[in-house]
């Protein structure tokens, strides 16, 4: 007969079911969940940025508990309860150093649920290209040298918005609205719009082999630098890379192409 | 919104209550004090959030009762210490503020709490208590890992109730591994904290001494003496022989050694019992009169049939007895009659007078036997619990004077008339009848049955009497009244009290070793004796249907509205069109086109639309998409001859 230890054995028997499902809830807490990167338009070498992750709870039955992400030693804010099939985002500051690609990025994601003994955590290796521009580097001689060149505010041939009507032309879709020219249009039997000049500057075109700077990567920050003021000032800007050339223009996918070749110029893909 | 600490308070305060309830009648006065005062602090502290002990001051208290309990600690005194410190401690962690460790504190000293109350008692009450802590305390833990992270944390109901769904799953299949774990658990043979069990209390009823004349009352216990688990028997052989007291001194009847004597239970009818015995703090061991062996435990055996434990009974224990119903215990050599006839020196001349008359009177040891019987008879004995004679002369009283008594003054007025009429006599101790609970198929033994009998030595057989079936009201006493039914409530606790203490209780080393050789031994043989018949299948159909049916609603649960709308539409046209092929890939509107029905044109509109826009369907359209699938089906059966 052993009874005085049975009720002992009870609640022994309790604990050690607590802790084996509370081993597996906590593991299966982690599984099926789809990760995905939404990085800022612009990162630059160096500089801090908020990098947006999307975490969906593909489970069929229970909800993700008390989520954590961990990306480059920066902790997201806890996820408290991710239900069934929904999908929420978090958001973490983060720096990428070296210009160029970053295509593998290794995060982990965690949890202390379902008790607080235990962190559990989970890497994973995320196929991403990530375009990591030079670093902008405020070479002030060079912008007070490209200024020089022309004065701001001169109109250009190109076609514009602001300035001018150089020419009138029949509509062609995709025209905005606004540059219908209504009376005439009324004269004639087709819509006819107008053609504006634009009042942009003098249009420059950077070559980084001819920027100030100690090295190659020096002038390529100074480029960025460059690249960035004259699209915030509305300047058509184009590059010259080696054989490589990409016309004067403004807007900002126009940046974005111009700091990609940059971050690309002599240089293989990195990771981090 | 829900501030995540009002319901870990709550799981807190209730998880406390149910740990350290159970250990309430064994605590001291300041424990006792304490525990509802500090409850009662705790809970208006956390309401208005301000606390009166904080950090060192809490430890400090903490310190002063470990140290005063400290002191107190002997071999002989570990658990009441023990226990009064443990409840303290919960005590002064409920009213200092609740940090994430202190709730932990909390949690881990209320499970010490209900794991002491395992120390005094083996109730049954400790399962639902321990089924409430560990939803608690799981639930609560989980609650807590929220806590840790954000002590002000707020969320929304729903969040809330998904949470604590999702907790349940714990405690649940908590509770269904510690079923699996409780029977594979390796198991010692020793007690693991016996040794520190304070000693049983005393027992009321049954008595290893008959002093009748010592009380002037006697109130019925109804705690339990033993379960006997036997076929049902004539309510007029429930006599469960317990001790034999063979000496009388003065009034008082009680047990000496014996001499040698060789005897043998002849006759009767042969019945095994299974009797389930709750600790006590004597080594008596029961069974059916006449019992004639038993096994189970180690025990000594008298020449009387009176069988004894090797060791106290501080724990429950199971023994198998082998009676003899109607039986006769014949004496094989010539015993010292004069040992049974003792009597004590100063007897009252009545008694002595209605002895010379029967001794005159009868012949033999029979005729004298009726003799006294028909003395019984004449004097209107009564049978009574209350205003019973007194303890100068109780027999006398009792047989001139009051002439009403329980069994301990007709059995030892009886036995003492008999032996002054020099019929050697003895006294039985035992229990007389049991309540038969069929739900469980077992005798439940009360302590409020203790009885007593004499037996008389007739031709070398010792003879059962029972003097009290003498009383004039015998037939209407409660002691006529010892085999009766229980009512249902009564008799399925008893049921549940007695699986438990056979399921949990006594499950040991044996049984779990038993379980194990069964196992195997039923496998060989199902191997062997390959002969199947249907019955034979009916469990594994049981456990399939089971399995499907669990499985269909784990499908059910895991597919969406939208995929079990469509399963519901392809078998409503396949059952409408059976002759036409079906096929899955096609698309909605396609197979509209192909099957020309307007029902399926508008269902593939509908289902279509919110399939290609990716929402999720409104539960208009959900109605809709329902009432399609259903007129499809009625056209169905229309359309069928």
């Amino acid at each position: 007969m052993n009874t005085g230890n049975n009720l002992l054995y009870l609640m022994v028997s309790a604990l050690l079911g607590f802790m084996s499902i509370s081993g597996i809830l906590g593991n299966q807490n982690l599984k099926n969940l789809r990760i995905l990167l939404e990085p800022p338009e612009e990162i630059y070498d160096g500089v801090e940025t908020l990098l947006t992750i999307h975490i969906q709870n593909n489970r069929r039955l229970l909800p993700s508990i008390l989520l954590e992400i961990l990306f480059q030693e920066q902790c997201s804010d806890t996820v408290y309860l991710l239900a069934k099939g929904d999908t929420t985002k978090v958001n973490i500051p983060v720096t990428f150093y070296g210009r160029g690609d970053h295509s593998q990025h290794k995060l982990s994601i965690s949890s202390n649920f379902p008790i607080n003994f235990f962190i559990r955590s989970q890497t994973i290796t995320l196929e991403h290209t990530i375009v990591v521009f030079p670093k902008p580097f405020p070479c002030r001689s060079a912008l007070s040298l490209f200024s020089e060149k022309s004065g701001l505010k001169n109109e250009s041939a190109q076609k514009g918005y602001e300035g001018d009507i150089n020419c009138i032309v029949d509509y062609q879709s995709g025209e905005p609205l606004k540059m219908v020219h209504w009376k005439l249009s009324a004269r004639h039997d087709s819509l006819k719009i107008k053609k504006l000049s634009s009042t942009g500057a003098e249009p420059v075109e950077i070559d980084p082999n001819s920027l100030p700077g100690p090295s190659l990567e020096a002038r390529l920050c100074c480029a960025s630098f460059l690249i960035n003021e004259f699209t915030r000032s509305s300047r058509p800007v184009g590059l010259k890379l080696g054989e490589t050339v990409y016309p004067a223009a403004t807007g900002r996918p126009h940046k974005y192409t111009l700091l990609t070749a940059l971050a690309h110029y002599g240089n293989d893909t990195k990771t981090p | 919104m829900v501030t995540i600490q009002k319901p870990l308070n709550l799981i807190t305060y209730s998880v406390t209550i149910i740990g350290a309830g159970p250990l309430w009648i064994w605590l001291n006065l300041p424990a006792r004090i304490f525990l509802p005062v500090a409850l009662a602090i705790g809970f208006t502290s956390d309401l208005k959030n301000s606390y009166t002990l904080r950090g060192h001051s809490s430890t400090l208290l903490s310190l002063a009762f470990f140290l005063f309990y400290a002191s107190q600690l002997n071999l002989e005194n570990i658990v009441q210490p023990f226990v009064n410190l443990v409840v303290l401690l919960l005590c002064v962690r409920l009213i200092t503020e609740k940090s994430s460790r202190n709730y932990l504190q909390i949690f881990v000293l209320s499970l010490f709490a209900l794991a002491s109350a395992s120390m005094f008692s083996f109730s049954i009450f400790f399962f639902p208590a321990l089924i409430f802590l560990v939803f608690g305390i799981t639930i609560g833990l989980v609650l807590l890992t929220f806590y840790t992270k954000d002590p002000g944390l707020r969320l929304p109901i729903s969040d809330f109730i998904a949470i604590v769904k999702t907790a349940t799953i714990l405690p649940v299949v908590s509770l269904l591994l510690m079923l699996l774990f409780f029977v594979i658990l390796p198991r010692t043979e020793h007690p693991l904290w016996h040794f520190i069990s304070p000693t049983v209390s005393a027992t009321a009823g049954f008595s290893d001494k008959v002093q009748p004349g010592s009380i002037s009352s006697l109130a019925a216990l109804k705690t339990l003496a033993f379960r006997a688990q036997c076929p049902i028997l004539p309510r007029e052989t429930l006599y469960w022989r317990g001790t034999v007291l063979n000496t009388i001194d003065s009034t008082t009847w009680s047990r000496t050694d014996l001499p040698q004597e060789k005897v043998i239970v002849t006759g009767g009818e042969t019945v095994q019992c299974t009797l389930y015995l709750p600790t006590k703090d004597n080594t008596f061991l029961f069974g059916l009169d006449l019992p004639f062996s038993l096994s189970g435990i180690p025990h000594r055996k008298s020449g009387d049939q009176v069988f004894l434990a090797k060791r106290a009974l501080n724990k429950n224990a199971k023994i198998e007895v082998t009676s003899r119903i109607g039986g006769t215990l014949q004496m094989l050599d010539t015993i010292d009659e004069s040992f049974y006839l003792k009597v004590p020196p100063l007897l009252s001349p009545r008694l002595l007078e209605t002895a010379k008359t029967i001794r005159k009177e009868g012949g033999s040891a029979k005729e004298r036997i009726e003799l006294l019987k028909q003395f019984f008879l004449q004097q209107n004995l009564t049978y009574a619990n209350t205003d019973l004679p007194g303890s100068e002369s109780p027999m006398e009283e009792f047989l001139f004077i009051k002439k009403r008594g329980y069994c301990e003054f007709f059995a030892s007025s009886f036995a003492l008339l008999l032996r002054m009429a020099d019929v050697p006599a003895r006294l039985v101790g035992g229990y007389l009848g049991g309540n038969y609970n069929n739900l469980g198929d077992y005798y439940q033994v009360t302590e409020d049955m203790a009885h007593v009998w004499v037996e008389a030595l007739v031709d070398s057989k010792w003879t059962r009497i029972d003097p009290t079936r003498l009383a004039q009201n015998h037939a209407e006493s409660t002691l006529n009244q010892r085999q009766s039914e229980l009512s249902l409530l009564r008799k399925a606790f008893d049921s549940i009290d007695y699986f438990w203490t056979q399921a949990v209780i006594t499950y040991d080393f044996q049984k779990q070793f038993q379980l194990v050789r069964n196992t195997g031994k039923n496998l060989r043989s199902f191997r062997k004796n390959w002969k199947i018949t249907w019955q034979d299948f009916y469990p594994l159909l049981w456990i399939t249907l089971g399995i499907f049916v669990i499985w269909q609603g784990v499908r059910w649960k895991t597919s969406s509205k939208e995929e079990r709308l469509l399963k519901h539409y392809y078998s409503a046209i396949r059952k409408k069109y059976k002759g036409q092929s079906i096929p899955e890939n096609v698309g909605l509107h396609e197979l509209a086109i192909q099957l020309e029905d307007p029902l399926c044109h508008e269902f593939a509109t509908i289902f279509g639309s919110a399939l290609y826009s990716e929402h999720k369907l409104t539960q208009e359209e959900y109605m809709k998409l329902l009432n399609l699938i259903y007129h499809l089906k009625k056209r169905t059966t229309k359309t069928t001859p």
